[in-house]
C-alpha cells in the first residue's frame, strides 16, 4: 500500500523540509521559553535582564511564525496533492518558495539573535508585535518581508494546482483540504497586505534611515490588522486536521462536509475586520471603531462554536462505531493510546478554555481589566500554543509516516509527550491567567517592584510563579521527548505501510452543500469589502490626526538603555551614599550601570 | 468494573490535574482559604482513586471490554 | 442538512467493519504492543450512517461547557466588578 512519499516523492521532500525548519524553530523557541520562565518568576536568572527582550523577541518570532507557519505550508503542500491527486505543477516554483521563506527566516533569526552578542552592532528586540517606536535592524524587517512574500509564492502554487484541477474537472466540487487550503490563503493575502504596507513603507525606510519618524499609531494599526487574522492563520491547519484527520483517527468519520466549508468561509470574511480590538486601550482611536470591532469578533465566535459541534460530533461518531454507548460513557470508548488522536483531543479541549478566556479579551469592557496583563500570553498559550502547537505535534505523528515511509519510533513517547504538554499548559496558562488577574504585566524581565505588592485573592504570588516555572519546564520536557522522537523517526529505515493513511469520506458529503460555497471570487470580494468598511475611517482618522509619517523618532533598545546606563553612571559621584541607600530608583540605576559595564 | 486501557488513564490523570489546581480557586470563591498542601492532598486522593478503579479494572474485568481501548 | 441519501455514497475508503488498510494490524488486545497510530478505525465494531447517528453526547458536552461559560460569566461578575479594588492595567 503506497503512502504520500511513494505517490508525490518530490513533493515528500518539500513537505520534510518544511517540517524541518519547522521543528528546528520549535526547539529553539522551546528553550528560550524555559529561559524566559525561569528568568520572570525569579527562579534563576541565567541571562542579563536586558537579553530578556532579544530571548523574548526570538521566542515569539521562531514558535508563532516561524513554527507554525512552516508546519503549515508543509501541511496544506501535503493536502494539495493528496487532495487534488496530483503533483503541484513546476517543483521549482515550490523550492523557490520554501528558500525564499527559509532565507527570510535565517535573516530574521540572525538579527534577532546578534542582540545577545554586543560586539555585533545589531539588535531587533521588537519582540514578536514588531511596531514603532521599538526599531529593528534593517535585516530583521528585510527577513520579514521575505518570508511573508515566500508564503505569497506558496499559495499562488497552491493556487496554480488549482487551476491545473479545475482545467480536468470542470463541475466538480472542491475536494475538501484544498477547499480549505484556498480559503485559508484568501484570507492570508487580504490581511497580509496590512503587514507589508507596514513593513515595506514604513518600517524599512525607517531602519535605513531614509525617513527620520514615522507614525506609530499607523503601523500598529496596520500590524493588528495582520495581527488578528494571522492567528487564524495559525490555527486553519490545526482546523484542517481536526475536520478531517480527527474524525479518521476517532474511528469515525467527519459529520458534515458542508458546515467544514461554511466555517472555513466565516473565517475568510470574519477574519480581518477585526484588528482593532487589539487597540481597545490606544488612545488616538475613537471608541466607536473598537465597538463595530469587538462586534466583528463576537462574530467570529459563530465558526468557532459550529466547530465545537461539527468536530465533536464527528469524535462521537468514530466512538460510537467502536461500540461507545451512553451520554458521556462513548468518551472512554475513543482510542486514547493514539498519540496522534489524544494529543487532538486534548488540545480541542484546551481550545475550549482558551475560548473562554478570548471572549473576555475581546469584551471592551472586561478588556480593560486584564490588558497587557500576563492574562494575555496565558489566553495565547492555551490557543496558538496548544490548540495549535499540540494539535501540530499530534499530526505529526500520522503525518511523519505518510512523508517520509517511516513508522513514528515509539508510541509510548509520544502519547507521554502529548499528555505531558497538555500537563504544562494546565499548569502555566492557569497561573498565567490568575497572575494576570492580580494585575502582574506581560512582556517584563523582573516583574517586582519596590514597595509594591500584588495581592492575591487566593493561594499567593510565590505560587503562581513557581506554577508557571513548572509548567514551562514539564513544556519543555515535552518539546525534547518530541524532538527526540521526530529524529529517531527519520532515522529509521522505510517500511511498506508505515501508516494508514485513507480518509474516509463524510457523514453529510459535498454534494448537499450550496454550490456558492466553493464561488472563491464571491467570498474575497465580500471580505474586501468588509475590511474596507472597518478599517477606512479609522485609517483616514488616524492618518489626518498626525500624518502618513508621523513624528515620532525611533527607540532602538540598545542604544536607549546605553544613554540610560550614561547618564545614570554620570550622576552617581553626584549622589553620597547615604542618601543613594534611601533611594531605591538610585540603586536601580546604579545596578543597571554595573551590569551593563560587565556585559559590555 | 470498567477496564481502562494504560492511555486512557494516563489521560485521565492529566484531566485530575485542573481539578486540582483550581479547587483551592473554587474554596476560595465560597469562603473557604485553604493552604497550599491541600491543593497536593486532593490531588493525591485523586490519583488513588483513579489508581483503583484502573487495577480494579485489571483484576475483574467485565466481559464485554475486550473492544474498548 | 442532509439533502442526499448518504448511504449510497460510501467511498471505496471507508471500508467495512473492522478495517480499511487490510495490512494494518488489528489489535484487539487492550495491552497494545503492536497499535500502529492512526488506525482508530480497526476498533470499529459497527458502521453508522447518517441517519443512524444521533449525537447526544456532543449535546451533553456542549451543555456542559456553557453550563461552565455560564458559571464563569457570574463568577467574574461578583469578583471583578464588586468584589475587587482597582486592577492595575496599561
Amino acid at each position: 500500500m503506497a503512502t504520500f512519499v511513494d505517490r508525490y516523492p518530490d513533493e515528500a521532500k518539500v513537505v520534510q523540509a518544511s517540517f524541518a525548519v519547522a521543528f528546528i524553530a520549535l526547539g529553539i523557541g522551546a528553550f528560550f521559553g524555559l529561559i524566559q520562565a525561569l528568568h520572570r518568576t525569579n527562579i534563576l536568572r541565567v541571562i542579563d535582564s536586558v537579553d530578556y527582550y532579544t530571548l523574548l523577541t526570538a521566542h515569539g518570532v521562531l514558535l508563532a511564525l516561524v513554527f507554525t507557519i512552516f508546519f503549515l505550508v508543509g501541511v496544506f503542500t501535503w493536502a494539495i496533492a493528496k487532495g487534488f491527486e496530483r503533483p503541484l505543477p513546476d517543483i521549482r516554483l515550490t523550492w523557490a518558495w520554501f528558500g525564499l521563506m527559509t532565507t527570510g527566516t535565517v535573516l530574521t533569526a540572525v538579527a534577532i539573535l546578534a542582540g545577545l552578542v554586543p560586539e555585533i552592532p545589531m539588535s531587533a528586540d521588537v519582540l514578536y508585535t514588531f511596531y514603532a517606536p521599538l526599531e529593528a535592524h534593517p535585516a530583521f524587517y528585510i527577513g520579514l518581508a521575505m518570508f511573508i512574500v515566500g508564503t505569497w509564492m506558496a499559495g499562488a502554487d497552491w493556487f496554480l494546482a488549482y487551476r491545473d484541477w479545475r482545467g480536468d474537472n470542470p463541475d466538480e466540487r472542491i475536494p475538501l483540504q484544498p477547499f480549505m487550503v484556498l480559503t485559508t490563503m484568501i484570507m492570508w493575502y487580504v490581511s497580509t497586505l496590512g503587514v507589508a504596507v507596514a513593513v515595506v513603507f514604513f518600517l524599512i525606510p525607517w531602519s535605513l534611515g531614509l525617513i527620520e519618524t514615522v507614525n506609530p499609531l499607523l503601523t500598529r494599526t496596520l500590524f493588528w490588522y495582520f495581527g488578528h487574522p494571522v492567528v487564524y492563520f495559525w490555527l486553519m491547519p490545526a482546523y484542517l486536521l481536526w475536520y478531517t484527520v480527527l474524525p479518521k483517527l476517532a474511528g469515525g468519520r467527519l459529520f458534515s462536509d458542508p458546515l467544514a466549508r461554511v466555517v472555513f468561509v466565516l473565517f475568510v470574511l470574519l477574519s480581518t475586520p477585526v484588528g482593532i480590538h487589539h487597540q481597545y486601550v490606544d488612545p488616538g482611536i475613537a471608541e466607536g471603531f473598537k465597538f463595530i470591532a469587538m462586534t466583528n469578533t463576537m462574530f467570529l465566535l459563530l465558526p468557532s462554536l459550529l466547530t465545537a459541534f461539527t468536530v465533536v460530533a464527528s469524535v462521537e461518531h468514530g466512538a460510537r462505531q467502536r461500540g461507545g454507548e451512553g451520554y458521556l460513557s462513548w468518551l472512554g470508548a475513543l482510542p486514547w493510546r493514539d498519540p496522534a488522536f489524544a494529543g487532538m483531543a486534548l488540545a480541542g479541549l484546551m481550545f475550549a478554555a482558551g475560548g473562554f478566556s478570548g471572549m473576555v479579551n475581546a469584551g471592551m469592557n472586561i478588556n480593560y481589566l486584564v490588558h497587557n496583563t500576563l492574562w494575555v500570553p496565558g489566553h495565547f498559550h492555551m490557543t496558538v500554543g496548544t490548540a495549535v502547537a499540540l494539535t501540530m505535534m499530534a499530526g505529526t505523528y500520522w503525518l511523519l509516516p505518510q512523508i517520509t515511509g517511516k513508522t513514528v519510533y515509539s508510541r509510548p513517547i509520544g502519547l507521554f509527550q502529548v499528555v505531558l504538554w497538555f500537563i504544562g499548559m494546565v499548569f502555566m496558562s492557569n497561573a498565567m491567567h490568575r497572575g494576570g488577574l492580580l494585575g502582574i504585566p506581560r512582556r517584563t524581565a523582573e516583574p517586582q517592584y519596590q514597595n509594591f505588592d500584588f495581592a492575591a485573592a487566593v493561594g499567593s504570588v510565590g505560587e503562581i510563579r513557581m506554577q508557571i516555572a513548572f509548567g514551562g519546564l514539564l513544556l519543555f520536557l515535552s518539546v525534547v521527548f518530541f524532538l527526540f522522537n521526530v529524529a529517531a523517526t527519520w532515522a529509521e529505515d522505510r517500511v511498506d505501510t508505515p501508516v494508514d493513511d485513507t480518509i474516509p469520506a463524510p457523514l453529510s458529503p459535498p454534494s448537499g452543500a450550496p454550490l456558492i460555497l466553493d464561488n472563491l471570487a464571491l467570498w474575497t470580494g465580500i471580505a474586501v469589502v468588509l475590511v474596507v468598511l472597518a478599517y477606512t475611517l479609522p485609517l483616514a482618522s488616524i492618518v489626518t490626526d498626525s500624518g502618513l509619517l508621523g513624528s515620532s523618532p525611533g527607540f532602538p533598545v540598545a542604544i536607549s538603555l546605553e544613554a540610560l546606563a550614561e547618564a545614570a553612571a554620570s550622576a552617581l559621584p553626584h549622589v553620597s551614599l547615604d542618601a543613594a541607600a534611601g533611594l531605591r530608583p538610585l540603586d536601580v540605576a546604579a545596578e543597571a550601570a554595573e551590569t551593563l559595564e560587565v556585559s559590555r | 468494573m470498567r477496564q481502562l486501557s494504560p492511555g486512557l488513564f494516563l489521560v485521565l490523570v492529566a484531566f485530575t490535574i485542573p481539578l486540582a489546581v483550581e479547587f483551592r480557586t473554587v474554596a476560595g470563591f465560597f469562603g473557604f482559604d485553604l493552604p497550599f498542601i491541600s491543593m497536593i492532598l486532593f490531588e493525591v486522593v485523586l490519583l488513588a482513586i483513579l489508581t483503583g478503579v484502573y487495577v480494579l479494572g485489571r483484576l475483574t474485568p467485565d466481559e464485554d471490554t475486550a473492544t474498548t481501548s | 442538512m442532509a439533502a442526499e441519501p448518504e448511504s449510497e455514497e460510501m467511498p471505496t475508503s471507508a471500508g467495512e467493519g473492522a478495517g480499511d488498510g487490510a495490512s494494518i494490524p488489528d489489535t484487539e488486545s487492550i495491552d497494545d504492543e503492536g497499535y500502529v497510530i492512526g488506525s482508530g478505525r480497526a476498533g470499529v465494531v459497527r458502521q453508522i450512517d447518517h441517519d443512524d447517528f444521533d449525537p447526544i453526547g456532543t449535546l451533553v458536552l456542549i451543555a456542559i461547557y456553557m453550563a461552565i461559560v455560564g458559571a464563569m460569566w457570574i463568577f467574574m461578575y461578583f469578583v471583578e466588578f464588586l468584589g475587587g479594588d482597582l486592577t492595575v492595567i496599561g
